[in-house]
């Protein structure tokens, strides 16, 4: 692969114009499973020729226990093109739509990378498509296409994220073909009058990035993706040094009988007290609210499940030292079934280039709950990241 | 007699002047550069003088309702690619926003940090920002003072932002070429803070941009000191590249 993107990039005379590299050495250790060493990293690529500018997003991952984490993609490969009021991207990206910190219902355009922590927010999978964006002063409209749907890999049913009790094929099923491409139409504007807002409304249609599981013709279980109309409105508005945020989704399922239509809610605030002992702590309260429109319907099949009935309350503290120190805690709260998860992150530079972290997570789930099988009722991880 | 006379001339055409005209005239001394684009070095030193660096790429834009900047920060390397877009609005907050590589996330920030620390430096987002004259009203205490061998006026300005985290500024501007050289600045409960130093100046055609500057933290005797490796000026460079569209 690597060769041949070499050859590609000669062929097309482009130059490097950037490059970083991320390589962490990381001790996982969970209370259920064999623990584990893994080594994970990746390159991004930036090159320019006289035409267009192309971005390269290399990443793997290694585990010293659990063979099914062991990758290496090519998570990003695009080709951008900047005119005066226009953008054109073609190619596998990832994109971010999102206003809140703990969940984003909105940011749907890629898959998780279940693979590499199911709990990350940045563990996603690169989709192949193509979009036009045109800029009228500080506002956008948006037109983009997802080429197909990409299969979703899982770990084996030995590792601390395999959410099934039987086995798990990665061959997507789909109800209509795997090619028929997903379009969105999305609009961003900012408000000044009132309030100082911005706002982004997006329009979708194609396959939903929700998915079900049926049983296939080998007796194992695989992802059922199905076609939608969808309506996503995001939106932070500031106000003194508050800033309220919310993520709004309505889902009409239009190409299959067993999926509820569904509604999201998800409504933020964020507050930063500055200079407090020479540290900047934030306050994040959020709160989601999953609404199922039809009921006897499929429930309880894909992560963003979990956030409903939910709050989220989490604090960040910048240390403002020369090392970057930062802590970030959270507990996300179920106020139907009092289920919990728990998390703490700390990480600071320990020389130039090496960023140390740390980070514990525990689980706290009722008995046959999406939770409860999601994943191990606590890890704690620490690792050393180099950065070239 | 005559040199007497002179004297009393020259100290009357100064203080003919006020505070709020000599800021006038300071700004306007660095003003007009149109865009620019700078590569800088930060270095850091504790109060034990072990240093670190940070490198950063600032690009400004000027404009009459107040300047706009992108900052992009390029060393160290964890946090390379991070980028801090700002507007300057006058007699407004400004509005700031925060482009997070890893999670390929613009972030809208809250602009009122203006006391806290630039990148763990002794530089306040307020330092680093436009030191447009019309942010601050003006003390009625004038002076001329001698520093390094130079007539300075001696000026006293107040934030006019209620979150500023000073309770006021005194700079010395140099009398013949109104450029800042030193400054102190007292916190909000009025005691000295930090002694900023503009230690070089360097005059691309009619403008003196500054390229080196150090700020002293008097209370943690922390330093940071500034410069400026390379500066362009003059780039007519695009309102484009200061919108969220560049942070992508």
């Amino acid at each position: 692969m690597i060769r041949f993107i070499l050859s590609l990039l000669t062929a097309l005379s482009l130059e490097a114009i950037e490059h970083t590299s991320n390589i962490s050495l990381k001790y996982n250790s969970y209370n259920h499973y064999s623990n584990e060493i893994i080594i994970q990293g990746d390159t991004k690529l930036q090159l320019q020729n006289d035409i267009f500018t192309t971005a390269i997003t290399l990443e793997y991952l290694y585990s010293d226990e659990y063979k099914e984490r062991r990758y290496i993609i090519l998570n990003e490969l695009y080709f951008s093109k900047a005119y005066e009021d226009y953008d054109l991207i073609f190619g596998k990206t990832i994109k971010y739509w999102g206003e809140l910190e703990g969940f984003n219902i909105a940011d749907i355009y890629n898959q998780k990378n279940y693979l590499l922590d199911p709990f990350n927010k940045g563990a996603k999978l690169g989709s192949l498509g193509f979009n036009i964006t045109r800029y009228i002063d500080e506002d956008s409209i948006e037109f983009g296409l997802k080429f197909y749907e990409e299969n979703l890999k899982y770990p084996s049913q030995n590792s601390p994220y395999y959410p099934f009790l039987i086995g798990y094929d990665n061959e997507l099923q789909l109800s209509n073909s795997l090619y028929l491409p997903s379009v969105y139409l999305a609009y961003s504007f900012i408000t000044e009058d009132s309030f100082d807002s911005e706002t982004k409304i997006i329009l979708y249609h194609g396959y939903d990035n929700k998915r079900y599981f049926k049983l296939n013709n080998k007796g194992n279980l695989s992802q059922y993706a199905y076609r939608i109309n969808k309506l996503l409105v995001l939106s932070n508005i500031i106000y003194n040094d508050t800033i309220f945020k919310y993520e709004l989704s309505y889902t009409d399922v239009i190409s299959d009988k067993k999926m509820s239509d569904y509604a999201q809610i998800s409504l933020g605030l964020e507050k930063t007290l500055y200079d407090l002992a020479g540290t900047n702590i934030s306050f994040y309260l959020e709160y989601y609210k999953y609404l199922y429109m039809q009921k006897n319907m499929i429930q309880n099949v894909d992560i963003s499940e979990i956030y409903d009935n939910d709050i989220f309350l989490a604090f960040r503290v910048d240390f403002q030292d020369t090392e970057d120190s930062e802590l970030k805690s959270g507990i996300l709260y179920d106020l139907g079934k009092s289920e919990r998860v728990f998390k703490i992150e700390i990480k600071s530079r320990i020389i130039d280039n090496f960023v140390l972290n740390s980070e514990y997570l525990q689980i706290i789930s009722k008995d046959n709950t999406l939770l409860s099988n999601i994943g191990d009722s606590s890890r704690f991880n620490v690792g050393i990241t180099y950065t070239f | 007699m005559k040199k007497l006379l002179l004297i009393i001339t020259l100290t009357i055409g100064l203080f003919a002047q006020s505070a709020l005209e000599i800021a006038k005239k300071s700004y306007d001394a660095i003003s007009h550069y149109g865009s620019s684009i700078s590569q800088t070095t930060m270095i850091l030193k504790n109060a034990k003088g072990v240093e670190s660096i940070r490198k950063i790429e600032i690009k400004k834009l000027e404009g009459d309702d107040g300047d706009k900047s992108l900052l992009v920060f390029l060393y160290p390397n964890d946090i390379k690619g991070t980028k801090l877009l700002s507007f300057e609005q006058i007699g407004k907050d400004d509005k700031q926003w925060l482009y997070l590589p890893a999670l390929k996330r613009v972030k809208r920030i809250s602009s009122r940090n203006k006391s806290g620390s630039f990148m763990a430096s002794e530089f306040s987002y307020e330092d680093i920002a436009s030191q447009n004259y019309k942010n601050y009203t003006y003390g009625e205490d004038l002076k001329t003072v001698m520093m390094n061998n130079a007539e300075h006026f001696k000026i006293t300005r107040f934030p006019k932002d209620k979150n500023s985290g000073y309770s006021k500024q005194i700079l010395y501007i140099d009398t013949k070429t109104y450029l800042a050289h030193f400054g102190e600045y007292y916190d909000r409960k009025n005691r000295l803070l930090k002694e900023v130093s503009f230690l070089e100046y360097k005059k691309i055609g009619t403008v003196h941009r500054i390229q080196k500057m150090q700020m002293r933290n008097i209370q943690n005797k922390k330093v940071s000191t500034l410069i400026w490796d390379e500066d362009k000026i003059k780039l007519g460079l695009s309102k484009n590249l200061f919108s969220k569209r560049a942070l992508k």
